[in-house]
């Protein structure tokens, strides 16, 4: 769906994304993670079609997105810092938005209007910030994209509202097979929508994984051995990303299949064995600490 | 099924008018108030006693017309791309499904048509009071469409000039202050570079380069004079060339233009570099120019050094955005100090003989000698004519080797006119080119007064100078108007008697010197040859072609006293009641003007009544020039006129009452 090869983009001479290469398929939710300044709103809005990049290409469903017409009436982005039309109503933003997308869905307007509650007559720019990022959705959701690129889209969104606009998220991406990517500077923040997540670091894509993958595939492990041998032993037949001992109980990740995890080790007797829950931040720090990188910085 | 989306926009319009309408009811408010409303005012003003017919309808409330075509077309071209330079604003609109070009051409489309439609509504507006009254009857038709045309066209020019510049900034503010740098750039930069050559070439004349013609280069200042103007299709057309080019341009740019170079000063990189030096070079040619009216070397130098530095830092700081610009950034500086240095040294070095360039005799075609540039750079009657009489082209010539040669110090100071001699020579080339020169020579210089005096005293400058051509023309009248406040004059019409003249006066002319062309003693008046047929625009200025009366006409002089003229003819010293004289002395250095030194009450003053002072007085003195010695003559009837009674001819009578 989304193929982006070896892209670049510098400003004045600051490189803010560097040969980078990511691929999202359609249907799916890809989370793009990275601290302030790691290049993501400059990947989004060359996604979108907004900034031209130095170098590479990034194709949506096979064509270019710069300045094509065609593609770009399929693809909705929302920026981090909104912008309406100075003095415009919510209604008059719709019909801005209806010039311009020939899949606008008046019904669908309507239909979100009670979802949102907001009062289409109202100006915009009265509005707080978390009901004008309501409005961004609603108008987003209403021009029926086939991609949605979401730049820090929660930000000032409460809890209710958080979940409604996930749950249209999840709604839009099973009936249509609506393809989004969201950025986000933290993980908790999105790891309930993302199928598919993506870190960068200084303008480059640290690691990209479908999070089901790492669920299923990534374990915490505690167990305590009698002997010293059986531990050795365990530490070389299972494939153990991180390994560190607190008294006698050992604490590893480990990865494979959870039965077959589970099988090994219960062949060794151990005297502890406990396999835990591990949350997306954990397992990525797992991941990369291998790699070499402070993650804990990347993350936040 | 929805139809595609066309190249008009019809999201665009309706935002467009809603949002930035106001621009065309400032426009038609401002337009209606300055033109028709105007027409309507001098229609019923009940204490007009005489309504002029006008040129055209710039002529009503033209200030106010003025203010207007500039600023509006401008300004929208400002507010239709505003969301260009703001950050947000521009992702959003780029966010949507339009191309760059459609974006374009859309905000220009409703710009066009809420800047055009006032200006359609104004002229129908105009064309029903020109038809309501009998005042306007002269105004026809052609006149309201011309005006209409005219202001069309400079209004899209400017609203495209505004909207290409738009394109090469990211901020609104810089946007409208380099529009209005760029639409005087030409003929202001035209200006300073040619002061600033005549500052370092010797005999550059900046005057007959920099004539009335450069302003039409700028639109701003070329529509400031259209009040008197005639409304000339060639720039018209011209204009609509450039704004047709300045669109496309502007379209051109857009396409290439980053989006997140909004709020940047200059959003092409490239252009980066020719502003911050442009921006340098103009401030140090506009310092240079001012240190240059004190006429000292260093103070000039450091003209040029500081009006550098500030406009290299001004320009840095724009487009750095910061004051704190850091050390790497000055060796653009130097780099261009460096590069000014060199253009300075070849300017001064003068290593394509600009200075002393005289053309072999046989490669001239025709040599113009005159005061000043101002006649070469006319194209109507009173255009420079070149002589080609090779005795004339040879000692014009050896009068430019001696200059060329000697280089007497010019004269910066232009405070004083009488302080030095102004010569312009021109000479017209085989080659079809010309060749102008401009001096300013002091009195007192190393060149060889015969030189001077030969070309001077020579038939085909006097010539021009002395409206000889008149002269051997049939004459129906002769005017001799006194210059003194006194009224009277004396008319010859005896054929006889104007034949007698015109032969006394050719005499005259032909014998006259040198010095007494040079001197500033006073005249006695003028003589006016009419002809009872002079062309009409002649005689719209001036009676007929003048001369002026020596007082070195002799001949003249006692031809007039036999025929009891003389009286009439000037003033005599029986008409003044007498005479004040005050003495100054010029140990301060400063000069002063005769009235001025009466009006102050400066130095001494005693009053003369004698008749033969008070002739001696008239004879000898001067209207300007240095001297110690001011008179005031009062006439019987109360006038006064001044002057400065020269070193050499003081009456004595005067030197011992006021020591």
């Amino acid at each position: 769906m989304i193929h982006v090869e070896q892209i670049t983009k510098s400003f004045e001479g600051v490189t803010a994304v560097h040969n980078l290469d990511l691929a999202v398929k359609k249907g799916s939710i890809y989370g793009l993670l990275g601290s302030n300044g790691a290049g993501k709103t400059t990947l989004l809005k060359m996604m979108a079609g907004i900034y031209r990049q130095n170098s590479g290409q990034i194709h949506i469903e096979g064509q270019p997105i710069y300045e094509n017409v065609s593609l770009k009436q399929k693809v909705v982005f929302i920026p981090d810092s909104l912008y309406f039309l100075p003095q415009a109503t919510i209604r008059q933003m719709a019909d801005y938005y209806r010039s311009f997308y020939p899949e606008w869905d008046d019904k669908r307007f309507e239909a979100l209007g009670k979802v949102f509650s907001i009062d289409p007559k109202r100006k915009i720019q009265r509005l707080s910030k978390g009901m004008q990022r309501q409005v961004s959705f609603w108008l987003a959701f209403s021009c029926k994209p086939m991609v949605m690129i979401l730049d820090e889209p929660v930000d000032g969104l409460d809890p209710v509202m958080r979940q409604k606009v996930k749950n249209l998220l999840f709604q839009e991406v099973a009936e249509r097979e609506l393809t989004v990517i969201v950025s986000s500077h933290n993980l908790r923040e999105i790891e309930d929508i993302c199928d598919h997540i993506g870190i960068m670091h200084k303008g480059q894509l640290l690691i990209e994984k479908e999070l089901d993958d790492l669920k299923t595939d990534t374990h915490k492990i505690q167990v305590a051995f009698a002997a010293k041998n059986d531990e050795q032993d365990l530490l070389e037949q299972l494939e153990v990303m991180h390994h560190e001992k607190r008294g006698s109980v050992s604490l590893m990740i480990v990865k494979g299949a959870k039965k077959e995890v589970a099988k090994t080790i219960t062949a060794k007797h151990p005297l502890v064995f406990d396999i835990l829950p591990l949350t997306l931040e954990e397992m990525f720090i797992y991941e990369m600490g291998g790699a070499g990188y402070e993650i804990e910085n990347v993350l936040l | 099924m929805k139809s595609k989306m066309s190249f008009f926009n019809k999201g665009i319009q309706k935002q467009n008018i809603k949002q930035h309408g106001w621009i065309s009811v400032i426009y038609l408010v401002g337009l209606l108030f300055a033109l028709p409303l105007q027409m309507l005012l001098i229609a019923s003003d009940k204490q007009r006693e005489y309504h002029k017919p006008v040129e055209n309808l710039f002529s009503f409330g033209f200030p106010v017309q003025i203010i207007f075509i500039v600023g509006v077309p401008i300004l929208a071209g400002i507010i239709l791309f505003r969301y260009l330079q703001m950050k947000p604003a521009v992702d959003m609109i780029h966010s949507l499904p339009i191309r760059r070009g459609s974006l374009f051409a859309n905000h220009m489309i409703s710009g066009l048509v809420m800047l055009l439609l006032p200006l359609l509504i104004t002229a129908l507006t105009a064309m029903m009071v020109v038809n309501s009254t009998p005042l306007f009857d002269y105004l026809s038709a052609v006149d309201i469409w011309s005006w209409l045309g005219v202001v069309s066209v400079m209004t899209v020019f400017l609203f495209s000039f505004s909207v290409f510049v738009g394109m090469m900034t990211g901020m609104s503010v810089a946007q409208g202050i380099l529009t209005f740098i760029l639409l005087v750039l030409p003929p202001a930069l035209f200006f300073l570079v040619t002061e600033n050559l005549s500052m370092f070439l010797y005999g550059f004349s900046q005057r007959y380069y920099s004539s009335e013609m450069i302003t039409s280069w700028s639109p701003i200042m070329w529509l400031a004079e259209l009040e008197y103007k005639e409304l000339a299709a060639r720039e018209v057309i011209i204009y609509l060339v450039l704004a047709v080019l300045v669109i496309f341009i502007g379209w051109a740019l857009y396409r290439f233009r980053s989006v997140e170079t909004a709020s940047q000063a200059i959003t092409f990189p490239a252009l980066r570099p020719i502003f911050k030096y442009g921006v340098a070079f103009c401030t140090m040619l506009v310092s240079a120019s001012y240190f240059q009216i004190y006429d000292s070397t260093g103070w000039l130098i450091f003209g040029y050094v500081a009006g550098s530095l500030i406009g290299y830092t001004v320009a840095e700081i724009i487009l750095q955005k910061t004051w704190r610009i850091r050390g790497r950034a000055w060796l653009g500086y130097g780099v261009f100090a460096v590069f000014i240095v060199f253009i300075g040294i070849i300017i001064k070095t003068d290593i394509a003989g600009y200075e002393t360039r005289v053309p072999a005799v046989d490669q001239i075609e025709g040599v113009y000698f005159g005061p000043d540039t101002y006649a070469l750079t006319q194209d109507s009657e009173t255009k420079a004519e070149f002589v080609n009489k090779q005795a004339y082209v040879e000692k014009v010539r050896a009068l430019h080797e001696e200059i060329v040669a000697e280089q007497p110090e010019t004269i910066q100071n232009v405070r004083y006119p009488y302080q030095f001699n102004e010569i312009a020579i021109a000479y017209e080339l085989e080659n079809g080119s010309r060749l102008v020169r401009e001096y300013r020579l002091p009195h007192e210089s190393t060149i060889n007064d015969n030189k001077l005096a030969s070309v001077l005293e020579s038939e085909p400058y006097k010539k021009m100078m002395y409206e000889l051509d008149a002269l051997t023309k049939p004459v129906d009248k002769i005017v001799f108007t006194p210059h003194a406040p006194i009224p009277k004059s004396l008319t010859i019409t005896d054929e006889e008697e104007i034949k007698e003249i015109k032969s006394i006066l050719q005499y005259e002319i032909a014998s006259l010197k040198m010095e007494e062309m040079k001197s500033h003693r006073a005249d006695w008046g003028q003589i006016i040859l009419e002809t009872d047929d002079i062309e009409m625009e002649r005689k719209e200025y001036r009676e007929g072609p003048s001369i002026p009366w020596h007082k070195s006409f002799q001949e003249l002089e006692k031809w007039l006293k036999d025929k009891n003229y003389l009286d009439q003819a000037r003033v005599v010293p029986d008409e003044i009641a007498h005479i004040e004289v005050r003495y100054v002395s010029k140990t301060n250095g400063r000069v002063d003007f005769p009235d001025q030194v009466f009006w102050e009450d400066m130095g001494k003053s005693v009053k003369f009544e004698d008749t033969k002072i008070i002739e001696k007085a008239l004879n000898h003195y001067q209207e300007f020039g240095e001297g110690e010695y001011y008179v005031k003559f009062v006439t019987n009837n109360r006038a006064e006129f001044y002057g400065i009674l020269p070193v050499n001819n003081i009456p004595e009578e005067i030197i011992d009452k006021l020591e």
